[in-house]
């Protein structure tokens, strides 16, 4: 070989992998040219990171030009002439915001990741399409009214998201399309469908049927439904029922009887249809969130205010998007909006304000269902009658359009159907079924009184059911719970599997929008919602849910602080949200406390078990950063559950189910109870007592072991309660992790050692003369990780401060010094 | 200025505007021209890598002097890549660098007259 085809060669061999890699990647690794392109790949983002004090840009189907002025917190405030510009400016500046969560959220909303990723989202996008998501959303498009507000509203929207797409040089893409090499897609009406589809999921796909079968097959039904119950032990509902203080309707649990050998086969079958990834998120108690309203009669002003802080998972950007909509005359609403969601989801305009928490209404059943064939059926039958299956091929494809996996669904008449252990089950979810969200926050922003709000809601608001709160300028407050709760066959409810070849089986209808949780001006001059069960036992029309989606800790906290004598102000409505005081501790720590004194005092206790009792005792019960009894009394309830739920323990020794912290509450009441015998030890009957001694100085000893001695604040709160705001894709660089906070499991400011949930957004409202608010959330309001927005409230929330909500009533409202850009948005073809 | 610095900075030049108007696609097709056309030229490979390097470091440094989310994003892009910064950095140029050497002795190689003194001067 020559010396000159010698550099050839040389050269060509270097070339081509480095030109391969920079076009198309490599396995995991993204396309390396567009990536580190200093002008146009991802540190192009550096470029835009600010933006600009004044822009223009065209949308098409505009009417008239648009302003939208963007304070010094980077909300923007759109001024339109019509309702539908608004809502074509909500788009662009919500893509121009937020384009990659936008994405993001569709692609994982419709089972698409593995367009993005490859074959390592099938398990995710299957989950997705398996539970119907993507064929409900289609459904629900197919249904709506083209004439109808809603209709066009998403397509207003999505000429929004589009014209700001279509106008983007891929220098301008964000950053995590280069991570990913991908391309930003298009927008269609339907992502907004499918993002509701999402969020519902989050929010009311609990399928609690799980732990009581999981009971049921170890310790029998009498046991395990005590254990599992239907109603909370401990009532603080959220429909007053004339007692402002809880009740305790604690009951003495049943002894432990024979497995139930049907459940066993059954629990089998559940934990199999548990979606992937649950089991680490599975308690629904972490989506916790809190609203309240106060009647003027009870506030320092002499006017209602409301509250409002909705606990989600935390991740950068954040899901909430805060914005305005001005169209004089029509429409004066402030709040936010998830992104892709065409209207404000939580906020106020000129004449109330609302808030939402979840219900944790059960509303998932499943059904075993007879097919024709176990293999592959295209049968079921109902009532001695074969139906036929509908069928639905889903076909998964990877980053270059290849097929990576064809599935087939099925559906019966009650939804989708999951092949499982040999058995079909079938599952009816309120998700699946026809609703019309958009429309229920396009009315309620143009709601005037609090009643109109809710009852706008109830009309077209079906899932996920919420606890919405509202209060007006004319001073009144009230509470729905409002969503579809399905009527079941008689005797039955929520947590068995039905039996499918029975027609009988199916749901009967809804409940009535009068026989919701439900309250008016109540007497107590106050509602609150902090996800407890929403109406008194007596109060039920029918099976709502049970107690394996109710928390009544936090309902009792700011029940307690609103029942005061003072009259209440916006400071202190601030204050509750981040109030670290739990009742849940009160209540636990004082019998730790009472039992463990003399414990400690006999002869046989170990230096251990008094150091335990001591630091409880000292306790003030609140769960600051620098506090150094909080991390013990969670210990401390972590070792009781370990001694005493013995046996729920399956085979392999994993407990398969954990009674609440109520029900342990309620066991505590009953020292003797056989439920505290530990059968580990087999020559010894334990009691109350005995138990709590061994779980104090574990808990000492695992602490002391790990964290060394309790003084010098080696056990402060801080250490153990951390609080990490992911990104989306979950990389470390666009994430903010380890931050301390005060508040702790139960508490109104809930900072759980998972780390990742958490109030997603904080709104005070006053409704006097003129509406104020003041807000903040976890991130900032850009979606790109090189601005300073993108996480510039966190330091705010952190420390339970709020800022003001500028709430102009038109463009030259809003002080020049209070406006860091200005976007004008003008129709296509003007000049 | 000498002849050759000259020419280095023309490449650096060319390297910079290609990129920012072409994306780093510039980088081979300037490297491979660069290549074909100077191929006789002594080290024209590694002038090319070089010159390559440099002009991506100006590209990124310059805004940075202006402003400053181009260092702070550098750290938080490395750790989404979950590389150390200075692996981040380090990528940044020789990503470039071996682009536009490989390119440019693929475009030596091409060049009609056999690059004597560069082989004189290896042999050496």
């Amino acid at each position: 070989m020559t010396p000159r085809s010698i550099r050839a060669l040389a050269g060509a061999l270097v070339l081509a992998p480095l030109l391969w890699s920079g076009a198309r990647g490599a396995g995991p690794v993204p396309p390396l040219g567009g990536l580190l392109d200093p002008a146009n790949g991802a540190w192009a983002a550096a470029d835009h990171a600010a933006l600009p004090s004044r822009a223009a840009a065209r949308i098409p189907g505009l009417r008239d030009a648009v302003s939208v002025r963007y304070d010094d917190r980077g909300v923007p405030h759109i001024f339109a002439a019509t309702e539908l510009d608004a809502y074509r400016a909500l788009g662009y500046v919500v893509a121009r915001d937020r384009l990659f969560q936008l994405d993001l959220q569709t692609h994982a909303a419709s089972g698409r990741l593995t367009e993005w990723v490859g074959a390592r989202a099938l398990p995710l996008d299957r989950q997705t399409r398996d539970l119907g998501m993507p064929r409900a959303a289609e459904q629900k498009l197919a249904a709506m009214d083209t004439s109808g507000m809603a209709w066009k509203v998403m397509q207003a929207f999505a000429d929004g998201v589009n014209a700001y797409i279509d106008a983007l040089a891929p220098s301008e893409w964000p950053v995590e399309y280069r991570l990913l090499g991908v391309r930003p897609e298009r927008w269609s009406p339907i992502n907004s469908i499918h993002l509701f589809n999402r969020m519902g999921q989050t929010l009311s796909y609990i399928p609690d049927e799980a732990d009581r079968l999981a009971a049921r097959a170890l310790v029998g039904d009498s046991a395990a439904d005590a254990l599992f119950p239907i109603d909370d032990p401990i009532q603080q509902p959220l429909q007053p029922d004339g007692d402002p203080a809880p009740s305790f309707d604690f009951v003495r649990l049943p002894p432990p009887g024979r497995p139930d050998t049907a459940a066993q086969e059954l629990a089998a079958l559940f934990q199999s249809i548990e979606p992937p990834g649950r089991a680490s998120d599975a308690d629904p108690r972490h989506f916790a969130s809190n609203n309240w309203a106060v009647a003027p009669s009870r506030t320092a002003d002499g006017h209602a205010l409301l509250a409002n802080d909705p606990h989600l998972g935390l991740t950068l950007p954040s899901i909430w998007y805060e914005t305005q909509l001005v169209v004089p005359g029509k429409l004066d609403v402030y709040g936010v909006t998830i992104p892709g969601a065409p209207g404000i989801v939580l906020g106020f305009n000129r004449d109330l304000a609302w808030g939402f928490t979840n219900t944790g209404a059960d509303v998932v059943d499943f059904y075993r269902e007879t097919v024709n064939d176990a293999a592959n059926p295209t049968k079921y039958r109902v009532d001695g009658v074969w139906k036929p299956l509908q069928l639905r091929v889903e076909v998964y494809r990877g980053k270059d359009g290849s097929v990576l996996a064809t599935d087939t669904v099925r559906y019966t008449h009650r939804g989708p159907m999951l092949h499982r252990f040999g058995a079909w089950v079938s599952m009816r979810w309120t998700l699946l079924e026809p609703s019309h969200e958009i429309t229920a926050f396009y009315d309620a922003a143009h709601a005037t009184t609090a009643r109109e709000f809710l009852d706008d809601m109830a009309r077209s608001f079906f899932v996920p059911a919420q606890n919405m709160i509202v209060a007006d300028r004319q001073g009144n407050i009230a509470i729905r719970s409002t969503g579809h709760f399905p009527l079941r066959p008689k005797g039955t409810n929520g947590l068995e599997i039905f039996d499918g070849s029975k027609s009988a089986s199916d749901w009967t209808g809804y409940w009535p929008v009068d026989k919701y949780p439900q309250s008016f001006n109540p007497a107590q001059g106050y509602l609150a919602s902090a996800n407890q069960q929403p109406e008194a036992p007596s109060a039920r029309f029918a099976y709502l849910g049970n107690e394996h989606g109710y928390d009544p800790w936090r309902a009792m906290d700011i029940n307690r602080l609103l029942r005061g004598d003072g009259k209440v102000t916006v400071d202190d409505m601030r204050r509750f949200q981040v109030d670290p005081l739990s009742v849940r501790a009160i209540l636990f720590d004082s019998i730790f406390v009472a039992s463990g004194d003399s414990l400690a005092a006999g002869s046989g206790a170990s230096p251990s078990l008094r150091s335990a009792v001591r630091i409880l005792k000292e306790w003030n019960r609140l769960y600051t950063r620098d506090n150094g009894g909080a991390a013990l009394f969670e210990e401390v309830m972590r070792e009781l559950r370990n001694f005493t739920w013995d046996e729920l323990a399956d085979a392999d020794g994993r407990r398969a189910a954990t009674p609440s912290d109520a029900v342990m509450l309620e066991l505590l009441h009953q020292p003797r109870s056989i439920w505290w015998d530990d059968r580990r030890t087999r020559t010894v009957v334990e009691t109350r007592d005995a138990i709590l001694a061994r779980a104090l100085a574990a808990s000492y000893d695992t602490l002391a072991v790990r964290y060394g001695a309790p003084d010098a604040n080696g056990w402060a709160w801080d250490r153990f309660a951390k609080v990490d705001i992911r990104h989306l894709l979950g990389l470390p660089g666009f994430s903010v992790l380890g931050l301390v906070t005060d508040g702790g499991r139960g508490t109104l400011n809930p900072a759980p050692g998972s780390g990742g949930f958490g109030p997603s957004w904080r709104l005070v409202v006053e409704l006097g003369p003129q509406v104020r608010a003041w807000d903040t959330y976890p991130g900032g309001q850009s979606g790109n990780p090189a601005s300073p927005a993108y996480e510039d409230r966190i330091s705010q929330w952190l420390v339970g401060g709020l800022s003001p909500a500028l709430f102009p009533r038109d463009s030259t409202d809003l002080p020049a010094t209070a406006t860091r850009a200005v976007l004008t948005l003008e129709p296509e073809g003007a000049r | 200025m000498s002849r050759a610095l000259l020419r280095l900075v023309l490449l650096i030049v060319a390297f910079g505007l290609g990129t920012y108007a072409f994306g780093w696609w510039a980088v081979p097709i300037v490297a491979l021209a660069w290549g074909a056309m100077n191929g006789a030229a002594r080290r024209v490979a590694v002038r090319a890598g070089a010159a390559a390097a440099l002009a991506w470091a100006l590209l990124l440094l310059a805004p940075a002097v202006i402003r400053d989310p181009v260092v702070s994003f550098g750290a938080k892009l490395a750790g989404a890549m979950q590389l150390p910064v200075w692996a981040l950095w380090a990528a940044e140029l020789v990503f470039p660098f071996l682009v536009a050497w490989s390119a440019a002795l693929l475009g030596s190689a091409v060049h009609g007259v056999p690059p004597a003194r560069d082989s004189a001067a290896r042999a050496q």
